[in-house]
């Protein structure tokens, strides 16, 4: 359109000048393309707020899984370290006691929270997190 | 419409073009902004991940380090004591290795859009129409420019919206690594602790049976938790968070 315009606009200008038929062409050719512009930017500031929403949606649950995550495996940690050193000072009274039954419980205790990884529980508990039918978490 | 009332709203509506034109450059300007932000954010949280990942692996190394200390002293003492005691002894350790890696990390690459090749080109043409005295080739040039900025616009908050969630997973793999760090330095002390009291109460012959049966329990406490490695059911950290476990002494 806009070359047809364009040789419009040269042809009258052989003859001299601008004829109306030109002035016309280019109008409506400068009209489509202020209301191409228009369209464009009323569907991208569409697909904009579409992609904020999207973004908001998807950051906000992984950044809500990760904070059940950080406090199920801060409490567990410091539970556990708790945990562990309380029976170690059994363990030691034990020891010195010769109470062998004793020892062989809390060495199994040990070992058995030890080898218990907290991060198997956490997947756990943010399944549950998920789980709208979950209406309790223990944490 | 009178020719004249023509040429005036033809004016106005270039004049809105070249307008457009101009703004559209500060567009293009916050897209490439909005994207370049975007991208270093993004490598600056892969970044931060690499450098967990190297101090959880170098807590792990120092986890193999006292496992195989262990092994090789309080583990080794008990089988030579029962070896010695007239029995066979033997003992084997396996996985105290481990090297976790991070995957499936999105690749996000570098911010790029075609559109910036397409805006030279207006830019390009819009000067040669100022050039050669076509008005209107400026001011639809300039609509098409900020039509094309809008996409850009959009692109660039696309990338951004993508490095935003990548960002988030990268934060929770940080965040399982760092745990795994915790974890880690449990299991070192626990083994230390262990490895201490296994010290104090070590015989060298079953000749004191209470003794030597303490010595035993905490053998068998320290070889238990030395044989095990840090990790889920499924063998791995996490979902994205990878682990290699290898490793293996006999005695």
């Amino acid at each position: 359109m806009l070359n047809s315009s364009l040789k419009s606009k040269s042809a009258s200008e052989k003859d001299g000048g601008v004829s109306e038929a030109a002035v016309l062409d280019a109008f409506n050719i400068l009209i489509g393309a202020w209301k191409d512009c228009k369209n464009t930017a009323e569907i991208e500031k569409t697909k904009r707020k579409n992609i904020k929403a999207w973004r908001d949606v998807n950051v906000k649950a992984i950044e809500e899984s990760s904070n059940v995550l950080k406090i199920y495996l801060t409490r567990s940690f410091d539970e556990r370290a708790v945990t562990i050193r309380g029976i170690f000072e059994r363990l030691d009274r034990a020891i010195e006691t010769d109470n062998l039954d004793t020892v062989g419980i809390l060495l199994g205790s040990i070992v058995s929270i030890v080898k218990e990884s907290p991060l198997a529980q956490a997947r756990q508990r943010i399944a549950d997190f998920k789980n709208p039918d979950v209406l309790m978490i223990d944490i | 419409m009178p020719l004249p009332l023509l040429l005036w709203a033809g004016g106005l509506i270039a004049g809105a073009g070249v307008v457009k034109g101009v703004g559209a450059m500060s567009d293009f300007e916050d897209a490439k902004r909005v994207g370049k932000s975007a991208e270093k954010h993004y490598r600056k949280a892969k970044d931060k991940l690499e450098n967990q990942r190297i101090k959880t692996n170098s807590d792990f190394e120092n986890l193999g380090r006292v496992k195989l200390s262990v092994f090789t002293t309080q583990i080794k003492h008990l089988v030579q004591v029962v070896n010695n005691s007239g029995k066979n002894a033997r003992s084997r350790l396996s996985h105290f290795n481990q090297d976790f890696s991070v995957q499936n990390l999105k690749d996000m690459g570098a911010f790029e859009f075609d559109s910036l090749k397409i805006e030279n080109g207006l830019v390009s043409g819009a000067v040669a129409g100022v050039l050669v005295g076509l008005g209107p080739a400026l001011a639809v040039g300039g609509f098409m420019l900020a039509s094309k900025a809008e996409e850009a616009l959009t692109l660039a908050r696309e990338y951004e919206a993508e490095v935003d969630i990548a960002i988030a997973k990268i934060k929770g793999s940080r965040r399982i690594l760092e745990a795994l760090s915790v974890n880690a330095h449990e299991m070192s002390s626990a083994l230390i602790e262990l490895a201490q009291r296994f010290d104090v109460v070590k015989v060298d012959d079953d000749s004191d049976l209470m003794a030597f049966e303490k010595m035993f329990a905490l053998g068998m406490a320290l070889k238990n938790i030395a044989n095990t490695p840090i990790m889920e059911s499924d063998g791995n950290a996490s979902e994205n968070v990878k682990a290699k476990i290898s490793g293996y002494l006999e005695i």
